[in-house]
């Protein structure tokens, strides 16, 4: 039987059981649109396409599964850009569908016409125009199969109006079989897992540093198993929290510029550093000619592109983590590496993660300890980018994989909260609390009308100091204290800008009533904002300056 | 060291797009790019000349990119001096009469052909490794007047014989 493009982008949903999509309507995307009314498709509508992709990667962050969102042509499509780079640099698993003007406009700078195959080329790990309608089904099936397979990451579909109502007969989903089977080629597992083996059970102060890829390839079993069995110490990245439980003994916190100055000495010190999932960040690695120089380095990663990318491998093993570590498991011996554990334990001692109170002023570090405590380390939370971001990489603990959603590569402020309404769709009966700042928190504001409209239960707990901290704090330890830009001398009243969209909000100044504010909002039933005064001069402690070792941290009475 | 690169690649609109701008994303320079179809014009073949600036990671790093493009169908590198490779220039020469003779030297030395001529103009083309065809061009251009002048880029098959 055929079909419109429009009914097949439609069947395409249904093909994968595409729970919800995320969407802004417009002229180019208007067949689709019309479909998805008839189809009864799960469609929210958000106040910006930006909130449209980062509430799919949300979703999609928080379940495994590929997040979808629609924009029209032009400006819709240019939105979703920020959307697609944070995607591609995170490895989320996206679909987008855009409108296009007609074929017969496409290149003559028509209404609402971006070339948005040309621009989203760098930012996507798919990505395709189609001109025929013959080839939309084909093309959205690559699309997803792309998107979900491998290391993950964005694709982008751009189906011009005509495409959208012209008739086809090739409505099957099939994926171009060359390309599948390039595909499956490069996932397979390729290395010597002896040599790794015979390198981890010989090693006197080996390290596990784990990266986001333990999370998308769900080894996070494997990886505890390995820990345990072989008894090794476990380091995270940002992307990695979650894989490993941070209150399990062996867990060292996370690593790099804002990591625990155990966690760095660990890497510094350590003979075998085996990354898993993880791809050598500078955020991570500091000066890359002093990180892990006493270690050999193993790396097993997906990506064949990532290893020897930045740091000479010794022990390279190209594959899906899952397996490999299940084919690691049964091999490795337990040891005890006494004088190791001695060591890291002497680092924990001297060098704690801490932060000074101060009569009675809130701490955003006391203020996450308090949740982290009132949640058990269970909730979801999602942040924007800057000081909040790290202090709730440090001080939550996050006990659970999927757990912690924040834009790692990209460093994309709007992120959290879009992200926080993507991850409460995809898990109902989770509690999901955006941090934000203040700075970051107004970048995607316009989502409240979303949350209010549909009745989502985000709590979003703004750590608010006024400033632009993260930059405050670079200004302050590097530029002379030259504030340049980073004092919002005007800030909204977040608790009456919550009750104008019908939502409930509560502001707190003082330490004594930040349990009542948690409280506040866990027992809340519909979106919230607590909105939390911190002291400005607050700082991300411990740290390393940038362009030096990890091992040269500055920490908070230095 | 310079590198061949055969990349054979789906064909459409947008695929010089993907390897071109990867290259020039990750700040790898080409030194030459000539691509057409296959006898299935739904393939293309790019030949792709870079220099890995004495750093051998380069290669591997850009191999394993271009891996990861979805039309990328299959890719081989290989050194320089291990393919055949051809490149075809147009030349347009501007001469005085008195020197007909000597430019006729120099095009049966190097074996280009003439393929137009006026009382004092040539067009020539030459089918050479580039080195040759960047020589050919040189000693033209010091002695008479280059008026216009195109150039493919190389392309290259591996030799079989070791």
């Amino acid at each position: 039987m055929e079909k419109t493009g429009a009914q097949l982008v439609i069947d395409f949903l249904r093909h994968h059981n595409v729970e919800v999509v995320f969407g802004y309507p417009g002229g180019a995307i208007l067949p689709v649109y019309d479909e998805i009314f008839k189809s009864g498709i799960k469609h929210i509508l958000v106040r910006h396409e930006q909130g449209a992709i980062h509430a799919a990667e949300g979703y999609a962050k928080a379940t495994g599964k590929v997040g979808v969102c629609i924009a029209t042509s032009g400006p819709g499509a240019t939105n979703i850009v920020t959307g697609l780079a944070d995607a591609k640099l995170d490895s989320v698993p996206i679909v987008a569908i855009t409108g296009q003007v007609p074929t017969a406009l496409i290149g003559t700078d028509a209404f609402q016409e971006a070339d948005i195959y040309g621009i989203s080329i760098p930012v996507t790990k798919y990505n395709n125009l189609v001109r025929n309608v013959d080839d939309l089904a084909g093309a959205l099936e690559e699309a997803y199969f792309i998107a979900s397979s491998g290391r993950p990451g964005p694709a982008l579909v751009d189906i011009p109006k005509d495409v959208q109502t012209a008739l086809t007969s090739h409505t099957e989903f099939q994926v171009d079989p060359v390309i599948a089977r390039r595909y499956k080629a490069l996932n397979d597992v390729d290395g010597d897992i002896d040599t790794l083996v015979k390198a981890i059970n010989e090693a006197k102060r080996p390290l596990l540093y784990v990266g986001g890829g333990a999370i998308t390839s769900n080894a996070h079993l494997e990886v505890k198993r390995l820990a345990e069995s072989a008894n090794i110490p476990v380091t995270m990245t940002l992307m990695g929290l979650g894989a490993f439980p941070k209150r399990h003994p062996l867990s060292l916190g996370m690593l790099g510029m804002h990591g625990t100055v155990y966690a760095n000495q660990a890497v510094s010190n350590c003979d075998l550093l085996i990354a898993l999932g993880a791809r050598f960040d500078d955020r991570v690695t500091g000066k890359l000619e002093t990180f892990a120089s006493q270690a050999k380095i193993a790396h097993v990663d997906i990506d064949r592109a990532e290893i020897d990318k930045l740091v000479k491998v010794d022990y390279p093993i190209a594959g899906d983590l899952k397996n490999v570590l299940q084919s690691i498991l049964s091999e490795v011996t337990y040891q005890e590496r006494d004088e190791w554990f001695s060591q890291l334990l002497d680092w924990k001692t001297k060098h704690p993660l801490k932060y000074h109170k101060e009569n009675g002023v809130i701490k955003p570090q006391y203020f996450l300890e308090k949740l982290d405590e009132a949640t058990g380390g269970d909730a979801i939370l999602t942040t924007e980018v800057g000081q909040h971001q790290m202090w709730a990489a440090q001080y939550y603990h996050y006990a659970n994989p999927r757990s912690f959603l924040t834009s790692g590569g990209l460093g994309t402020m709007g992120f959290g909260f879009p992200a926080a309404i993507g991850a409460k769709f995809a898990c109902p009966d989770r509690t999901v609390i955006a941090i934000a700042g203040d700075g970051s928190i107004q970048m995607n504001i316009q989502e409240l009308g979303t949350v209010a409209m549909y009745g989502v239960n985000v709590k979003i707990v703004i750590l608010n100091n006024g400033f632009l901290g993260m930059v405050r704090q670079w200004q302050e330890m590097f530029f002379d204290s030259k504030f340049s830009n980073t004092h919002f001398t005007f800030n909204p009243d977040f608790v009456k800008l919550a009750e104008a969209y019908g939502l409930k909000g509560m502001k707190i100044t003082k330490e004594s009533e930040v349990e009542e504010g948690i409280d506040f909002i866990l027992k809340s039933d519909q979106g919230v904002i607590l909105d939390v005064m911190i002291p400005e001069e607050e700082k991300v402690f411990p740290m390393v300056p940038s362009g030096a070792s990890i091992y040269e941290m500055i920490d908070i009475d230095d | 060291m310079k590198h061949t690169i055969l990349l054979q690649v789906r064909n459409h609109a947008g695929v010089m797009a993907h390897v071109v701008g990867l290259f020039a994303r990750r700040g790898y320079n080409i030194d030459s790019i000539a691509v057409g179809t296959r006898e299935d014009p739904k393939i293309s073949v790019i030949t792709i000349i870079i220099d890995d600036q004495g750093n051998r990671d380069t290669i591997r790093q850009i191999d394993k990119q271009l891996r990861k493009l979805v039309d990328v169908i299959s890719i081989r590198d290989f050194p320089y001096n291990e393919s055949i490779n051809r490149e075809l220039a147009l030349i347009l020469l501007k001469f005085k009469p008195e020197q007909l003779r000597e430019v006729m030297e120099i095009i049966n030395v190097f074996g280009a052909n003439v393929e137009d001529m006026t009382s004092e103009t040539l067009l020539i083309d030459i089918s050479a490794v580039s080195r040759k065809v960047r020589a050919l061009i040189k000693t033209l251009a010091d002695k008479f007047e280059v008026l216009e002048m195109t150039r493919t880029g190389e392309i290259a098959l591996p030799y079989q014989n070791a």
